[in-house]
């Protein structure tokens, strides 16, 4: 029994990502750019490949595609063409598709992202666009093509293969994500497939230089399947090589297109490449090339909303907030958006952050409902947190206040608060100060240590006292009360 | 019903003669004579009589009409018009109707020309005969036993036998020049971009342009004004205004200087060298001035034009595979087989050939060797004739090195490639180029002067062409066999 | 060069054409011999000439605004199809990617 030594090796992965670009017409024609219509009612003579039809070059894929080559600070073609590559499938117009190969737009590049608390840089190799391919639709004795995406503007961007975790293939893919929305130039839904990410793996041994053969992970429809997929194929790897240690690499790991399955978690092979696909890549005669100025490119560089990373950066500098929690929001446009939004009405970002990306994600999860979706406003949970501020509420009747919320997404926080006497703190403060006078009584040990200096025994004694109260005092004032009862009883 | 196209213009514009009477006696000599010929694939009877009718009416009302009012002109089965078949000379595409406008014909029906059908041609306007039809061959009203030259082959016949005045055919390697020059018709090339491409059926995406057939120089420039303009739906047509041909077809040609390549035309035969020396004594007697230069690297343009048209060509066919268009094979049962059988029952044996070239020379190991290398090769000759250009006005030179020889004559398929040594040229430089008719061989063939310009010198191409032929009478003489009715 | 049987075969492959036997042997004699004669160029001296992609000088950007046009009616397209079902292309079975 061969024990196999996953430690001994070293994942090589290098991701391709495709992004269906936010333009409202495609790529090559005006035919509008949407999801869902009925099939082949987005279509245009381009879109179909009829005879005698001609590209024409949308200006707003241009102007995307070159904004997210300044995101990460690429380096911009100021000439690029585009180049014919065939290939013969159903859901082709042309069969041919007209990409970037010889020239693309975007040379190099760099994206930052945080991978379990770390900065780490990536390197992208290049970044073009091209177009779509329309939609098959497969039935048990037939097939049918809807041409509706067909022409759709893609920006292929093509990591180096530099990630050696699927942790960081994955930050890396949510970083590239975070980008095109900050950019507004993808709504990057991976359901819709608007975001495809593809992922070319291999391994081996620590210490090797080469390269052993690679295989293709296709179609993994969400970070988390594509976390597990990396895993998996990896895992995979290891143990083919560890059980056949004297074949050739290539029969060991045969060159492939996987797909992923999540029910049975395992990596399944599509089809084989037995060859190199010939796409006869040659320059496409009816576009000229994309020429460029140093003006528009310093414009479109000028006009750069704040970025993920930025944004990550100044989260931790001006909030203080944790790393690791700044990572979380900023991955997310709408999240942190709308973290800036509530912020408006509070004055604490740490607490306000983790309301939103524990508390209340928690609860939306267990609804099944993103918070988009959920209808909640920003204002009612920056209210809520400012109520915890104010002492108007404790932080366990907040949580009360929170699943009410939920229940009633419309409903002002403050309004709740308001309307039920329970959620509001003891407001008896000498009854408050009856128990406090019993548990300082109670623990002479706690007050000892106090006064040695450990203000841990503060925190317990506080936290006995909000026992108590069923956790309606208000923490603050319980705090003084405490150390008020404590200075008294010394003297 | 022998009026050149600006003639019968005038006429109709000044009431001597009706639209209505204009597309009856043009129907009427079609069907009295086409049998012979074969230039026509389609006709739009229906679609004319009622663009007749509306003519007749704004005339009457004293409304606006364009400039091509009252004009009959017939369309290569290559170019679009929506709603009507376009083949394409092919049998993939027999029952394919047009899903838009191509942008030329869309121009020409705006000046209010009376488009009347569709011609025939050379397969997907590969050849350079006419006899690569999957239909019917074309025949030269000159000699019926003669093919009419391709791809062009209905066009370029159809205004031959004065069948209509103009007509619209594509150019990609001679298939405008070539024909005109077999049919002794007026056959011009624009510089490539300056037509659009959309709506033509592409073939070497950066060698097609569409081009015209006339009997007369003074119409050629007409229809050039015409369809001569940018176009937002191409992205290779050129982004300048449209020019004047016809203010600048009068200007004077004293000491305009003709650029000959001697050394490529070695290898004529005497009578052919013979007739292209009295074309130049006209030329001289004009008051231009001979200039020798050298197209040295013109003798190349045959493999360069196969291997770049081939590759082009290739990719642009690949979109006919029976799944959104055109005939699917019924013996196909699964998906490979809907492509191969699908094309290999669409397609002729000569379109079948050009697409392996062109796959060939793009395919992996090969193509730093031919595709690459040719490309590097029309380089050279554009430089060269940009330098040759720089020396003279225009270049003149034969259209075609033989007549038109017998229908399926050729047994060599080279030799059919070799036709295309004069003309395909003009397509590697995009430059734009005209053949006239300049005489006859012994057994009364006509002969084609060719005279080519740099690029966007349109003009000066159509200026000494125009002075050619009011020098001479070639451009009048008619087919004997369809010149009585006339 | 010449081309072997195998090789135009692949190319015929790639092409997508079925050829019977003969008509394979046709057209391989017939590509052979015009390779054979393009292979001409390759004896030229083309040391330091650019490739040429563009025939028109100065050719560039032609771009379009990002704005909705017409579309091609699905009625109108669907006329064209040899094979259809419902508003969609129809085609035997495709090997199904996942």
């Amino acid at each position: 029994m061969t024990e196999i030594l996953y430690e001994n090796w070293e994942p090589v992965i290098g991701l391709e990502i495709h992004v269906q670009l936010l333009t409202r017409t495609k790529l090559f024609s005006s035919a509008p750019n949407r999801f869902g219509a009925e099939p082949n009612t987005l279509i245009t003579e381009v879109d179909t490949g009829q005879p005698g039809a001609l590209p024409t070059l949308n200006k707003e894929a241009i102007r995307l595609a070159t904004q997210f080559g300044l995101a990460i600070h690429a380096e911009i073609a100021l000439v690029s063409s585009f180049d014919r590559k065939s290939y013969f499938y159903p859901d082709s117009p042309r069969n041919f598709q007209i990409t970037q190969f010889h020239q693309p737009l975007i040379r190099g590049g760099t994206v930052t992202c945080d991978v379990e608390g770390h900065t780490r840089h990536f390197a992208v190799h290049h970044a073009h666009v091209e177009d779509d391919t329309g939609m098959l639709k497969h039935f048990s004795s037939f097939a049918g093509i809807d041409y509706n995406r067909a022409g759709a503007a893609l920006i292929e961007i093509v990591s180096e293969p530099v990630f050696r975790t699927p942790k960081e293939a994955v930050a890396y893919a949510m970083a590239i994500r975070a980008i095109m929305q900050y950019l507004n130039a993808s709504d990057c839904n991976m359901e819709e497939g608007s975001l495809r990410i593809d992922a070319n793996v291999s391994v081996r041994l620590k210490g090797e230089k080469i390269l052993r053969p690679k295989i293709e992970i296709k179609n993994m429809n969400s970070f988390h399947n594509m976390e597990l997929a990396l895993e998996v194929e990896i895992r995979r790897q290891i143990r083919a090589y560890s059980l056949r240690p004297h074949d050739p690499q290539d029969d060991v790991i045969g060159k492939g297109t996987y797909r992923f399955d999540p029910a049975q978690k395992e990596t399944i092979l599509m089809r084989r490449k037995e060859e190199a696909q010939d796409y006869r890549y040659f320059p496409e005669p009816d576009l000229p090339p994309v020429v460029l100025t140093e003006q528009y490119i310093e414009a479109l560089r000028a006009a750069l909303p704040e970025l993920p990373h930025q944004r990550y950066l100044r989260y931790i500098a001006d909030f203080k907030l944790p790393p690791a929690s700044a990572s979380l929001l900023v991955s997310d446009k709408f999240l942190s958006d709308y973290f800036e939004e509530a912020l408006a009405y509070c004055s604490r970002p740490t607490a306000l952050c983790n309301w939103l990306i524990s508390e209340f994600s928690g609860r939306l999860k267990e609804k099944g409902l993103t918070l988009q979706q959920s209808g909640l406003k920003s204002s009612n949970i920056g209210k809520l947190v400012k109520m915890i501020d104010e002492g108007t509420i404790t932080g366990k009747m907040a949580k009360l206040v929170a699943d009410e919320m939920l229940a009633d997404p419309e409903r002002d926080s403050e309004e709740i608060v308001r309307n039920n006497p329970a959620y509001r703190p003891m407001e008896d403060t000498a009854a408050l100060e009856a128990i406090v006078i019993q548990v300082v009584k109670n623990n002479p040990e706690s007050i000892a240590d106090y006064k040695t200096g450990r203000t841990k025994a503060l925190g317990f004694l506080v936290g006995q006292v909000m026992q108590k109260t069923e956790g309606k005092a208000s923490p603050a004032l319980v705090n003084e009360l405490i150390i008020k009862r404590m200075r008294d009883e010394k003297s | 019903m022998n009026h050149s196209a600006h003639v019968l213009h005038q006429l109709f514009i000044s009431g001597e003669i009706s639209a209505a009477e204009i597309v009856a006696r043009t129907f009427a000599r079609i069907k009295t004579h086409d049998s012979k010929i074969g230039a026509f694939l389609s006709l739009f009877e229906e679609r004319a009589h009622q663009k007749a009718k509306i003519l007749d009416e704004k005339r009457r009302n004293k409304q606006h009409l364009g400039k091509l009012a009252g004009v009959p002109i017939a369309v290569k089965d290559n170019i679009h018009v929506h709603g009507e078949i376009t083949t394409c000379g092919s049998k993939f595409l027999t029952n394919y109707r047009a899903v838009f406008d191509s942008t030329v014909t869309r121009l020409l029906e705006e000046e209010d020309a009376l488009l009347i059908g569709k011609t025939n041609m050379d397969e997907f306007a590969m050849g350079g005969s006419g006899t690569h039809s999957a239909f019917f061959p074309t025949h030269n009203p000159w000699n019926l036993s003669c093919y009419p030259g391709g791809s062009s082959s209905g066009s370029a016949a159809a205004v031959s036998a004065r069948l209509c005045p103009v007509s619209l055919g594509s150019d990609t390697g001679g298939s405008v020049r070539q024909p005109g020059a077999l049919t002794g018709t007026v056959g011009f090339k624009p510089t490539y971009g300056r037509v659009s491409r959309y709506g033509l059926v592409a073939f070497g995406s950066s060698l097609d342009q569409i081009g015209t057939f006339t009997y007369s120089v003074k119409d050629t420039a007409l229809l050039a004004e015409v369809v001569g303009r940018h176009c937002e739906k191409d992205a290779t047509s050129i982004s300048l205004p449209p020019q004047h041909y016809l203010r600048d077809l009068e200007r004077p040609l004293l000491e305009w200087k003709i650029g000959v390549p001697w050394s490529f035309l070695e290898g004529l035969s005497s009578e052919m060298r013979h007739l292209f020396d009295e074309a130049l004594k006209v030329l001289e007697g004009l008051g231009m001035q001979i200039v020798p230069i050298d197209l040295s690297s013109f003798k190349h343009s045959i493999s360069t034009y196969y291997i770049l048209g081939s590759a082009e060509a290739s990719t642009n066919l690949a979109r006919f595979d029976g799944i959104r268009y055109g005939q699917r094979s019924k013996r196909a049962n699964n998906l490979e087989e809907v492509y191969s059988l699908s094309r290999a029952e669409g397609f002729g044996f000569e379109v079948k050939k050009r697409i392996m070239l062109g796959t060939f020379v793009l395919s992996s190991g090969y193509q730093d060797a031919y595709y690459h290398k040719a490309q590097q090769v029309r380089a050279l000759m554009i430089r060269q004739v940009r330098e040759a250009l720089t020396q003279c006005n225009v270049i003149v030179l034969p259209t075609t090195a033989t007549p038109a020889g017998i229908i399926g004559g050729i047994s060599d398929p080279l030799e059919e490639y070799l036709q295309d040594l004069y003309t395909t040229g003009a397509n590697l430089a995009g430059l734009p180029a005209i053949s006239v008719p300049a005489g006859f061989t012994h057994d009364k063939k006509p002969f084609g002067l060719q005279i080519m310009g740099g690029q966007m010198r349109d003009a000066d191409v159509l200026t000494t062409a125009h002075a050619y032929e009011k020098a001479t009478t070639f451009t009048q003489a008619t087919p004997p066999l369809f010149s009585g009715d006339l | 060069m010449n081309l072997s049987e195998e090789e135009i075969a692949h190319l015929a492959q790639l092409c997508r054409i079925d050829f019977s036997e003969e008509e394979l042997k046709l057209v391989g004699k017939d590509l052979r011999n015009a390779v054979a004669y393009c292979e001409e160029i390759l004896a030229v001296d083309t040391t330091g000439i650019e490739p040429c992609t563009r025939v028109l000088e100065n050719a560039h950007n032609h771009l379009r605004e990002d704005e909705e046009g017409p579309t091609l009616p699905v009625q109108e397209f669907l006329a064209n199809a040899p094979s259809k079902v419902g508003s969609l292309i129809k085609v035997p079975p495709v090997l199904k990617p996942a």
